[in-house]
């Protein structure tokens, strides 16, 4: 992959600059006609942002949604998890991505352990690719837990062998515990202390839960981040923030995890994420192949998305409200985002 | 209207015949195979009381392939109940599941039950509020209850109740032992453990303990790999998985099933095992038999019969739920089910049980004027459970619908109110109405060919050598020490150069003895030769092969160097591929693709004997070489129809454009065997398969037949014929697994001269077999029970047909035909 570094003239931390779509290259007219797509066939949309060169040259918020509202971006939240774990891997707080998870869980693991258990790495669990027994994880039964992690773990104490691509957002939970264990932090503390503050994103609280039902879990509600009965915030989904602060952390990606002249991501890292594979999912986010280059997404339930295409120098973030079968969104950019590019 | 009439029925090999059949009764439609009848009953009667009844609701379903009939009046919405949708291998499937009773049961859990508090173990009552912690439990939905749900399954088994593992205690007795002595212990297949040595050179000589976890878990379990179904690269669990689930050998203990530790065996998580009614969970009471699961319920009732005076709605619509749950439980009593328990696998439960739970949904349902079409419902049965069986088939006559049951069995048909036979032979020799009437008329009937046997007047076999007896000189093979599954310990001497009858009633052990244990000795003894020429200077490996040899549940085996080799015929269906054909799979496809490519039209165009192939280069363009293309009518309908442009051939025009004696290659799949035998005259190594497979009465086959589409009795002779048509030493053994079934006394007549023919040239022939007919025609009958399962698994009696009869401990014998 053909690696593009941009010099910047400002950095968004404060607050973004907007420029007209004909300033940063991109044709008003192509952009235009997606409006109407968009109020056909998008109808549960609520906010879309496209940022090029680094200033945001359109956006529009839909359902009565503005800039200044937060929103539950489902399972975008283990792009943000991944990003977690490369900062403490960075730190020195992980060792390596090759670590096994039962290191960190020392209490789970009994003699009669089985050997995938014993064999699955963090590795697995950012790839997706650890040994979940299920086709469809039930949520509504974790949600019932007194102690998710060992419910997780016991799920994984089988002997289907590793290897197999199998979504699971039980999995990126135990990623969370995994910071919580070595950083003795939350996983949205951590973020708020070594992510957010340093890129311009609002710092998150952790959820107050006072209760572990569906409803408190999932429900349009939310605030903050929420968390399991231990307070180890949920790896898999939870967290709520706006459309420009999820720019920001797909500007972040776009520059090499480097916001004004500090490093806050290793590169490596950065790489490591998005690295094609045959399964076309990288450390927790998802990866498109394009002719020759690749572009890869944070994605959420219902349609939500952070679009980081490094060789256009585009980010695009779509905000969504949850429904059953959303359409597909990688068809907005295909067809009137990226054709909009003239330069 | 009193009858189905049917006229001018065409369909396959039907001449154009005119039918009537009463309605309200219970018809008998028999035939030798191929004969027809399953074209009348099945294609005709059946597809068009399904599609007219479909046609009423308003579905689509006018998509005519074939021109069947002429006319059809008085058929009602019709049912069918095949074979093959009840013979099923999936441990998933329950009593519980088949009859919905399981989910009715849960339905019943999450609507009314007594809690405990996960916190602090109180029982709560109708509230969800404990009343010592004040912790407030959630209602749990229905699926929590179910095995089969996510959300109720026991995590560790995935709702089996029990996991199959490999026992690393016995693998890997101390930290000394080696991965060699592991590869060695486990024993794979001499090229599989090359494979092993290469892939695991760096550590073939370290002890297995301090292996790393990664390559342990690499031996042990393997990687998930995209290219074989079981999705996992080669490993020892693979290879100890295998042996286990096909031949039922448990390598010595190294692969063991055991009961769920997590779950105890009641399949469902934690969270449906703290909800109880009186004091017990669902799995409690599925583990139950039903029969006690009754006298729960009714307990259930009468506590609620007591508050009835309060009753609130939400207990009503309980009251109501448990009142069905006895009603479905007690029609499942009433046909002599009251042992098993709702979560009793299918796979597991003899052929008789399988066919009552089929059944029992439609005993209890409240329609008449139905149609139900069984197939051969007393296949695989003993004659005492036929008879539960016959009473079940009554009983949905007397309900009020027509039962049309196509069978070959004696019982039946003497039990049916009317008999339509069709034929008189198979195939174009067959097609017509040879005698419709009474029972009675029937046994008297002139032109049918089966009623001699049926009414005595002909005997099914005339051995030529009828007067062997076993002495203490003739050749024995003894299996000792027999112990897999319900065997109990058992010795049995089988005597060799003789046909020899296995039986009992189902579940008693037969295939246990032959199938699991016999085999499974067998295959170790001729397979093992090799392996220990191979491995001979392996003084470890020997030791470990001896020491297993004493230790298997099959048992041990004396008495094998009388026979040379040993053939297994069993009932497995061949290939599931469509793309599978008789003329494929008994090896002889190769050979007529190879004369087509030498005809000067195929050399002239370049065409090979690949091109004769309808999966690869010669398929017809539009249809991939199906012949047909599927559409979907909605909800499970699908309807074939024939491709438009090769118009069912599967081939290109390229390829049909090449003819041997004025026929192409579709010309030749669409042959009967008869027709290829004549047609292939000149070329012996064609025919001479085909010749066994014309003497076993199954002529009538077309070379193209999938092979899928085969019944389990034609598949098992397919099988035998191929095995017949290799060139074998003399003193070989053949197992047969129920050969007879599905075959007219007439085709069994033609087996049993086969197999005759087998014993004369100094072979040995096992069969295991209900069918009375062949029973009173083998030199040596060994019989298994009492009962099935636990009360089986011992021999009860064994000798000659004519000892047996004057045995008191022989159930079968008094069935027995006097010879």
């Amino acid at each position: 992959m053909m690696t593009s570094i941009y010099e910047r003239d400002y950095w968004p931390t404060e607050e973004w600059k907007t420029a007209s779509l004909e300033d940063v290259g991109m044709d008003p007219q192509k952009i235009e006609n997606m409006k109407y797509m968009i109020n056909s066939h998008y109808k549960n949309m609520t906010g879309l942002l496209v940022i090029r060169k680094g200033y945001i040259a359109y956006e529009k918020y839909f359902n009565g949604f503005s800039m200044h509202d937060t929103q539950h971006v489902a399972s975008l939240t283990k792009s943000v998890i991944s990003a977690l774990i490369g900062i403490a891997l960075d730190k020195g707080y992980i060792d390596s991505v090759d670590q096994k998870i039962v290191e960190f869980f020392p209490e789970a693991i009994t003699p009669s352990s089985s050997m995938s258990l014993r064999c699955i790495t963090i590795k697995h669990l950012l790839m997706m690719t650890a040994p979940f027994p299920w086709k469809h994880e039930p949520f509504d039964r974790l949600a019932r837990q007194k102690n998710w992690v060992h419910y997780i773990l016991k799920q994984l104490d089988n002997k289907l062998p590793l290897g197999k691509f199998q979504y699971s957002t039980a999995g990126t939970h135990l990623l969370s515990a995994i910071l919580t264990a070595t950083t003795g932090m939350s996983a949205c503390a951590f973020a708020n202390y070594h992510l957010f503050r340093h890129i311009g994103m609002k710092e998150i609280e952790d959820a107050y839960m006072k209760s572990f039902g569906m409803k408190d879990l999932f429900g349009d509600q939310l605030n903050g981040w929420v968390n399991d009965p231990q307070g180890i915030t949920t790896g898999g989904w939870g967290l709520t923030t706006t459309v420009r602060d999820l720019a920001r952390f797909g500007f972040l990606y776009l520059n090499h995890g480097k916001w004004d002249n500090k490093q806050i991501i290793s590169d490596t890292w950065i790489r490591d994420s998005v690295a094609m594979n045959e399964n076309k999912y990288g450390y927790l986010w998802w990866l498109i192949q394009l002719e020759d280059q690749v572009a890869y997404t944070a994605a959420g339930s219902g349609g939500n998305h952070i679009f980081c295409i490094p060789h256009q120098d585009l980010v695009v973030v779509m905000t969504s409200k949850t429904i059953q079968n959303p359409q597909e969104r990688w068809p907005l950019l295909e067809q009137y985002i990226l054709p909009a590019i003239i330069d | 209207m009193k009858n189905i009439v049917i006229q001018g029925a065409r369909l396959h090999n039907l001449k154009g015949i005119d039918i009537s059949i009463p309605k309200n009764k219970l018809v008998v439609m028999t035939g030798v195979s191929g004969s027809g009848k399953s074209s009348l009953a099945f294609d005709i009667i059946f597809e068009e009381g399904r599609k007219q009844y479909l046609q009423s609701l308003g579905v689509f379903t006018a998509l005519v392939e074939e021109d069947k009939f002429d006319h059809i009046a008085g058929i009602s919405p019709t049912i069918a109940v095949q074979q093959n949708m009840i013979r099923q291998r999936n441990t998933r499937s329950t009593v519980g599941t088949k009859t919905n009773i399981l989910k009715m049961m849960a339905l019943l859990f999450a609507m009314k039950r007594e809690i405990s508090c996960s916190v602090c173990g109180t029982m709560l009552d109708s509230y969800f509020t404990c009343p010592q912690c004040e912790h407030v439990e959630e209602s749990l939905p229905v699926g929590y209850f179910l095995y089969n749900n996510p959300n109720g399954m026991c995590i560790r088994c995935s709702g089996k109740g029990t996991y199959a593992e490999i026992n690393l205690n016995t693998l890997i007795p101390d930290e000394h032992t080696t991965l060699k002595q592991v590869l060695h212990t486990v024993n794979p297949k001499p090229g599989y453990l090359k494979l092993f040595y290469k892939k695991f050179a760096d550590y073939i000589d370290m002890p297995f303990t301090v292996i790393p976890d990664e390559v342990k878990l690499d031996i042990l379990y393997g990687q998930y790999v995209e290219s074989n179904s079981q999705h996992r690269s080669y490993c020892l669990h693979r290879i100890l998985e295998n042996r286990f689930v096909k031949d039922g050998d448990n390598s010595g203990g190294l692969f063991e099933l055991s009961e769920c530790t997590a779950c105890q065996g009641f399949r469902i998580g934690e969270e449906a095992r703290n909800v109880t009614l009186n004091g017990k969970h669902i799995g409690e009471l599925a583990s139950m038999t039903l029969t006690d699961l009754k006298h729960f319920i009714v307990n259930l009732l009468e506590q609620e019969d007591r508050q009835q005076q309060e009753m609130k709605e939400t207990a009503k619509r309980e009251y109501v739920m448990m009142q069905d749950i006895l009603q479905k439980m007690n029609s499942l009593i009433k046909i002599r089910l009251g042992h098993l328990s709702l979560y009793r696998e299918l796979p597991s439960l003899s052929g008789g049980e399988l066919q009552r739970v089929f059944l029992h949904d439609h005993l209890e349902s409240k329609m008449d004027g139905m149609i139900y079409i069984l197939d051969e419902p007393t296949a695989g049965l003993h004659e005492r459970e036929k008879l539960e069986v016959l009473q079940s088939i009554r009983h949905l006559q007397e309900l009020g619908n027509t039962v049309i049951v196509v069978e070959h069995d004696k019982k039946t048909i003497e039990m049916a109110d009317y008999i339509i036979e069709i034929g008189p032979k198979a195939g174009v020799e067959g097609g017509q109405v040879v005698y419709q009437g009474s029972v009675d008329g029937f046994m008297q009937s002139t032109h049918s060919i089966s009623a001699p046997y049926f009414s005595g007047k002909t005997k099914i076999t005339t051995r030529t050598n009828p007067s062997m007896v076993m002495t203490k000189h003739t050749p024995k093979l003894t299996i000792s020490g027999a112990n897999i599954h319900h065997l109990k310990h058992i010795t049995a001497s089988i005597p060799l150069g003789m046909l020899v009858g296995v039986t009992g009633v189902s579940g008693s052990g037969k295939s246990s003895l032959i199938s699991n244990a016999l085999v499974s000795l067998l295959h170790r003894h001729f397979h093992q030769q090799v392996d220990n020429e191979t491995y001979a200077e392996d003084a470890f490996y020997k030791k470990q092969l001896d020491g297993k040899r004493n230790t298997v549940e099959a048992g041990a085996l004396e008495g094998v160097t009388h026979i040379s080799d040993y053939v297994e015929v069993s009932q497995v269906p061949i290939g599931r591929n469509k793309n599978s054909t008789i003329l494929s799979y008994i090896g002889i496809w190769e050979k007529v693709r190879k004369l087509f490519a030498e005809q000067p039209e195929a050399k002239e165009q370049h065409l090979t004997a690949g091109h004769f192939s309808f999966n690869t280069k010669g398929a017809c363009a539009t249809c991939e070489g199906n012949g047909q293309e599927k559409q979907w009518l909605g909800g499970n309908y699908f309807i074939y129809s024939t491709c438009k442009d090769c118009h069912g051939k599967r081939y290109n025009d390229e390829v049909l454009s090449v003819t041997y004696k004025g026929k192409h290659i579709a010309h030749i799949l669409d042959m009967t065997i008869t027709e290829a035998i004549t047609f292939f005259a000149d070329h012996k190594a064609i025919i001479a398969t085909l010749n066994i497979l014309h003497s076993m009465g199954m002529g009538y086959m077309t070379l193209g037949q999938p092979t899928p589409t085969l019944s389990g009795g034609e598949a098992q002779r397919v099988k035998l014929a191929k095995e017949l048509g290799k060139r074998r030493k003399e003193q070989t053994l053949y197992i047969l697994d129920e050969p007879t079934v599905g075959l007219s006394l007439y085709d069994t007549a033609k087996l049993m001269s086969l197999l005759d023919e087998l014993v004369v040239k100094g072979n040995s022939v096992i069969v295991i077999e209900h069918d009375t007919e062949v029973l009173s025609a083998c030199d040596w009958l060994i019989e298994l029970g009492p009962d099935g399962g636990a009360g089986g698994g011992e021999i009860i009696a064994e000798g000659t047909p004519d000892t047996l009869k004057d045995n008191p401990n022989s159930i079968i014998g008094r069935y027995l035909r006097l010879s």
